[in-house]
């Protein structure tokens, strides 16, 4: 009997089966992450909404699209390209109009004093609450540090951007408003990005520098429950 | 001499084939890492609006899905013509949202419970409801489906939106 010589395993179809697979990821898989607006919702409670009262009027900038999709910016009709400078003018008031929201200058002291509270409670913090204790030392570092750069600007408004629909109102027309407002603080951010920070654009600046300006401007959107 | 002056005619070697199962493996890995899964399939049609200021969710960030829009073509006989909420695969009613949400945390807590149990609880917290509404949706429905995230205390809301004008 002759001897046989082992057969290779023939692997030409590996590359078939291999095809076939890539084939099939490709088709149920989706590559990118999808974008979104974030929001966060008011935590449900028991109290009367009397307890928002505590807002001054002038504070609250009233924003509402209606069952036409118009929107009406306290109480104004506007297009919704004029939205962003509506809000950043109302936010920034530098006029000092006192019917708009009221700023105020940030001192360094009342951040000293934040820092130093944060302090002390790290050093009495049990084991599984310093890890958030020490991130809010390390906030309130940033910002001294804000303070520090942006001196007079860095300025704490007490405004409430308050977004009102009636039961009608397309859900089209209310994304489309969210990101004119929205729009306003980027666009605060980016004045004072030129302004301060050499110039440079939105993606050119590090993570610190993007969290200091938006403790500067801080993003204040409320959605209310729609009118009937 | 004869050596040089054989007359052997060459054979066309070809391209070898080899490492074709390599290369396509090579890009079945990267397809494998780089994509997830698609979630679900639609019973409501949705088309997104579309937003310039957006933000993106971290990878590793627990999702729970809420589509609202009109049942697809099949599905209007049965469920008719309003705007209709899917979780998961199929068509739920509004007051189903709270058990979707629970049983969402829950499957999440599960997945984390390696990590001992203060980490999937904290994990099951951060959970983010993406609302995937159709543009057309009136404002009415998308509130009732808020509020009632409210009454589930999940509080935190991603629109889904196209990116661009």
């Amino acid at each position: 009997m002759g001897r046989r010589e082992s057969s290779e395993v023939n692997a030409g179809s590996m590359a078939d089966i291999a095809f076939l697979l890539l084939i099939f990821f490709l088709v149920t898989s989706e590559m990118t992450r999808e974008a979104g607006m974030f929001q966060l919702l008011p935590e449900k409670t028991e109290d009367k909404p009397e307890q928002n009262k505590k807002i001054k009027d002038r504070n609250v900038i009233e924003v509402l699209v209606n069952n036409n999709n118009d929107i009406l910016f306290e109480n104004e009709e506007v297009s919704l390209g004029e939205i962003p400078n509506l809000v950043k003018e109302m936010i920034l008031n530098e006029g000092n109009n006192d019917k708009w929201p009221e700023s105020r200058a940030v001192t360094e002291e009342e951040l000293q004093k934040l820092i130093d509270r944060n302090r002390v409670d790290l050093e009495n913090a049990t084991e599984s609450r310093i890890r958030s204790i020490a991130k809010k030392l390390r906030k309130s570092e940033l910002r001294m540090q804000a303070l520090e750069i942006f001196g007079e600007y860095f300025r704490k408004s007490s405004h409430v951007i308050n977004m009102q629909a009636t039961q009608g109102a397309s859900y089209d027309t209310y994304i489309k408003l969210k990101d004119k407002l929205k729009q306003a603080y980027t666009s605060l951010r980016n004045d004072l990005a030129k302004n301060k920070l050499q110039g440079r654009g939105w993606d050119d600046l590090t993570l610190d520098e993007k969290q200091m300006l938006k403790m500067v401007y801080k993003e204040n959107i409320s959605e209310a429950p729609v009118i009937q | 001499m004869s050596k040089f002056t054989g007359k052997k005619k060459r054979k066309d070697p070809g391209i070898s084939t080899a490492s074709l199962p390599d290369i396509v493996f090579m890009l079945l890995f990267f397809f494998m890492v780089a994509t997830k899964t698609r979630e679900n399939t639609s019973s409501v049609i949705v088309s997104l609006p579309s937003a310039m200021e957006t933000g993106k969710l971290e990878d590793k960030t627990p999702t729970a899905y809420i589509q609202l829009g009109v049942p697809t073509k099949k599905l209007q006989k049965v469920f008719g013509d309003k705007t209709a909420i899917q979780l998961n695969d199929a068509i739920k009613e509004k007051k189903d949202i709270r058990l979707f949400l629970d049983e969402k945390r829950a499957s999440i807590k599960k997945n984390f419970s390696a990590a001992g149990p203060e980490v999937a609880l904290s994990k099951s917290k951060q959970m983010v409801v993406c609302l995937k509404i159709d543009k057309k949706t009136k404002l009415g429905v998308v509130s009732e489906v808020k509020e009632e995230l409210r009454d589930a205390s999940a509080l935190k809301v991603n629109y889904i939106v196209n990116e661009g004008k």
